[in-house]
């Protein structure tokens, strides 16, 4: 028989969204380097890998944070100092779907991307072949302990199909009050086809 | 500024948790059990917050070790990570969070260095603690930067509740699908927006 | 380009044997022995993908009767294949089908407590193994079956658990009255023309797909050879087979063609719509208003003229099945959950005019190759017919083979003329389970060199 399944104990998993954490080892050199990417990012540099994500449509929100071997906080003197040699790679997502179908699609869609990401770090295999990078990533991942969504049951494709719609609606409803039948009917199908992608089913 | 898109804010704050070897439960087993016990939907205490989209706590028990020729280390302290997508600015959400659920973060942060435990008045405190343990990001990605989770809700609600109206008004006249369509319209407008964790 | 070993590699897998009849028979191994003398006697007649001759008139010479094997895992572990191989093989194969119900969306109607008597409690455990046996006519399908239960019940200890028939209709039509089998993989590596078959987008346009998406020990799309099973001498060559018994509800297709066709205003539209194709087969992405069958002749259509489903909806069976560049990214998206479709209409053609019904025994055994069942079969089941987001269709399912329990719907977006106006979208509501399943499970179907092995004992993996 099939097995009684409960999502309850799937710890990076919160209905439609899972968690993804991993942290990887930097020598201070990539690591530098990787900063002045991420810095130089903010100028428009390197955007195409935001726009491959959002194209991707499948990560509400994604973030990369480099830890450096001095920066772990120390907030009391009894707190033992570290002594690291290496800077740590913090990369924390939100993505719809499998695990396998996530990083499937890194993979194949956004290898440049992930190079450009994860090249820094100590015996990355590379995004190409799949299998050695999903190794990578599985062995440098952290389970969750707590994960909250305020939209459990919605992907980001869900929530910006909706968002769309909402925004097309309030614009059509407000006009539509003065509307004669005649009128409403022309605009009514117009509307309708300008949100006719944002009708699939979402929520529990 | 890279902790920001839009007007999304994502938050990384690493907590250094007490270490006591000689004692048991340890701190941060206590941290686990009491996530673990917490809802995670529509009665979970984040769901009191109403610009938090997305958080998760993750206990770090130490870096992972890449295997010969890479060097083989280890953190001293255990770290209690903390990352949050939210609206706004970092100190509104925070101040929400002392202010609407001092004790869920009480029995997280009172197994963390350096934490003075959150009561009234004092949200203040609770900012500054998560700004000494904040990490700035590096580099933040939001799919849908400019929605507060306001609009969020309000929209998914209104496309859950839009698309079988609209399936129903099909072949009606166009005067029927006018008055039908302009009554949704109004009381999706009068509709309180929905509990955050119930979407 | 590598040429493929086609006489190691079992037949019908890279190229489809097209024969109208076929049975498949299950049998049961009481022990190893039992198991291995039967594999004896079979093995030196198994067919492979090797390419038929030529007569001088030009006909292919096809010989009567087809003969193929696969082992579920149970199968494997009956044959005495020891457990350090046992482990390597993918975890959803070790499972079964029955186990993966939550994964396939086999509830309600197609719940596992619900198939068919073969499938079910203890009997599916028996099953160990799968005997396909096609034919060209039903005299040689008979003649076949004979063949086979001689040699079967010649061996002391192989257990005939049942067996299913299969005969294909006119014009390669199923139940529902589309015909099928259009588009499968063109695989690299082999001399067979391409017919309607395609492979992947590149720069350079279609070319075929990587044979390690279909062979066991072989490149693949992720430019690795991938599998995990051990040994390389028994994986190489073989391949995963999902066998599924899927029961049409044809009255309720009808009624709904009829009943939400006229509210449509198009009961064939409609049916085309939710397929993707009109019911010969023309694709309406490339003729959205008629059927035209000159579009037939080429397969390699694209949805870059078509991105939102005005003529070819992004919830329809084809385009869900394969999405082809639909998903962006050139196709890469698509690339590695390519499935090859083999299979028949089960049960007596309903005629087209009447009602028909919804009770009796007529479906289309559908079976699928892959190198990965959970990478490819499930992953379509899952994500692609019971799932709608990656078409930012939320839980929108397939509107032919979704799980729906009556509250299924299937969004047809409307079109917009050069001069403004529109045709609005149309939203169907309330849609039933079409296709429910009735049995089935994951089979491995080893190469000639793997039935070898497994018919000597010869899995060593020291």
């Amino acid at each position: 028989m099939s097995r009684p399944f409960n999502d309850r104990f799937l710890v990076n998993t919160n209905r439609r969204v899972s968690a993804i954490t991993t942290l990887s080892p930097m020598h201070w050199w990539p690591s530098f380097k990787l900063r002045v990417v991420f810095f130089l990012r903010q100028f428009g540099w390197f955007t195409e890998n935001a726009d491959s994500l959002k194209r991707l449509s499948f990560i509400h929100f994604a973030r990369w944070v480099i830890i450096r071997r001095n920066s772990f906080p120390r907030l009391d003197r009894s707190q033992p100092m570290e002594d690291l040699k290496y800077d740590y790679l913090l990369f924390c997502s939100n993505f719809n779907g499998t695990w396998d179908q996530y990083i499937d699609a890194f993979s194949h869609a956004i290898p440049i991307g992930m190079d450009r990401a994860f090249g820094s770090s100590v015996k990355y295999p590379g995004s190409i072949p799949t299998t050695p990078f999903k190794h990578y990533i599985r062995a440098n991942q952290l389970d969750t302990n707590y994960y909250y969504s305020a939209y459990p049951h919605a992907t980001t494709n869900d929530v910006k199909r909706a968002l769309d719609l909402a925004a097309k609606f309030q614009d059509f409803a407000a006009r539509a009050r003065t509307m004669t039948p005649t009128e409403f009917q022309e605009e009514y199908e117009l509307f309708l086809y300008e949100v006719q992608n944002d009708l699939g089913a979402s929520g529990p | 500024m890279p902790n920001r898109s839009g007007q999304a804010y994502g938050l990384t704050a690493l907590s250094p948790i007490i270490r006591d070897t000689g004692r048991t439960p340890a701190h941060e087993t206590e941290i686990r059990e009491f996530l673990g016990s917490l809802d995670r939907e529509g009665n979970s205490p984040f769901s009191k917050i109403p610009t938090m989209h997305l958080c998760r706590w993750t206990v770090i028990d130490d870096v992972p070790y890449q295997a010969h020729p890479a060097h083989e280390e280890h953190l001293k302290s255990k770290y209690l990570m903390f990352t949050a997508n939210f609206d706004g600015d970092r100190d509104t959400t925070l101040a929400l969070m002392a202010e609407h659920i001092p004790d869920t973060l009480n029995a997280i942060y009172r197994h963390c260095v350096g934490f003075e435990p959150v009561g009234v008045g004092n949200s203040q405190a609770f900012c500054r603690y998560i700004a000494r343990c904040q990490i700035t990001t590096s580099l933040f990605f939001a799919d849908y930067p400019d929605a507060r989770l306001s609009d969020v809700l309000r929209a998914l609600q209104l496309q859950r509740e839009f698309v079988p109206m609209m399936a129903r008004l099909q072949g009606q006249s166009p005067a029927q699908v006018q008055q039908q369509f302009l009554a949704f319209a109004e009381r999706m407008q009068n509709a309180p927006i929905p509990r955050p964790g119930t979407m | 380009m590598a040429e493929l070993d086609l006489n190691d590699i079992q037949g019908n897998i890279i190229k489809g044997y097209r024969y109208p009849f076929a049975r498949y028979t299950f049998v049961q191994f009481i022990n190893g022995d039992a198991g291995r003398e039967l594999l004896q006697a079979l093995t030196p007649h198994v067919t492979t993908s090797e390419q038929w001759a030529y007569d001088d008139a030009g006909q292919m010479i096809k010989p009567p009767w087809t003969l193929n094997i696969g082992f579920t895992h149970r199968g494997l572990a009956a044959l005495d294949v020891p457990a350090d191989s046992l482990v390597t093989f993918p975890i959803e194969f070790q499972e079964g089908m029955r186990a993966r119900a939550r994964t396939l969306g086999d509830d309600n109607a197609s719940d596992p407590s619900r198939w068919d008597l073969m499938w079910r409690d203890d009997r599916y455990d028996k099953v160990h193994a799968w005997i396909g046996m096609s034919a060209l006519s039903a005299a040689d399908s008979d003649a076949a079956t004979v063949w086979l239960r001689q040699r079967i019940e010649a061996v002391r200890g192989v257990v005939e658990l049942g067996s299913q028939q299969a005969a294909s209709f006119p014009g390669a039509t199923e139940h529902f009255g589309f015909r099928d089998g259009i588009s499968d993989p063109y695989v690299k590596g082999t001399p067979y023309p391409q017919g309607t078959r395609i492979g992947k987008i590149s720069e350079k346009g279609w070319e075929p797909l990587a044979a390690g998406e279909f062979l066991l020990g072989h490149a693949d799309e992720a430019q690795e050879t991938a599998t995990s099973v051990k040994p390389l001498s028994l994986a190489r060559n073989g391949t995963f087979m999902v066998y599924r018994k899927l029961h049409q509800n044809v009255a309720s297709f009808r009624e709904f063609l009829r009943l939400e066709g006229a509210k449509f205003g198009n009961p064939e539209l409609l049916a085309a719509k939710l397929v993707g194709r009109w019911r010969d087969g023309t694709p309406l992405t490339l003729s959205p208003d008629c059927q035209n069958p000159a579009t037939l002749s080429d397969n390699t259509f694209t949805y870059a003229d078509d991105p939102d489903g005005e003529r070819c909806p992004l919830s329809s069976h084809i385009r869900r099945m394969n999405p082809r560049d639909g998903l962006g990214f050139n196709g890469v998206l698509t690339n590695r959950r390519r499935i090859i479709r083999r299979g028949l209409p089960y049960g007596e053609l309903i005629p087209p005019d009447s009602p028909g019904d919804d009770t009796g025994e007529h479906g289309v055994i559908f079976m699928a190759l892959n190198a990965s069942i959970e990478r490819q079969f499930e992953f379509v089941q899952n994500s692609w017919v019971n799932n709608g987001n990656s078409f930012g269709l939320g839980k929108d399912m397939c509107p032919i083979t979704g799980s729906h329990d009556g509250d299924g719907r299937f969004v047809i977006p409307g079109t917009k003329r050069d001069d403004g106006t529109v045709t609005p979208p149309y939203v169907v509501t309330g849609l039933p389970r079409f296709v429910e399943t009735r049995g089935g499970d994951y089979f491995f179907l080893p190469s000639v060199t793997g039935l070898q092995i497994l018919a000597n004992r010869r899995v060593d993996m020291r």
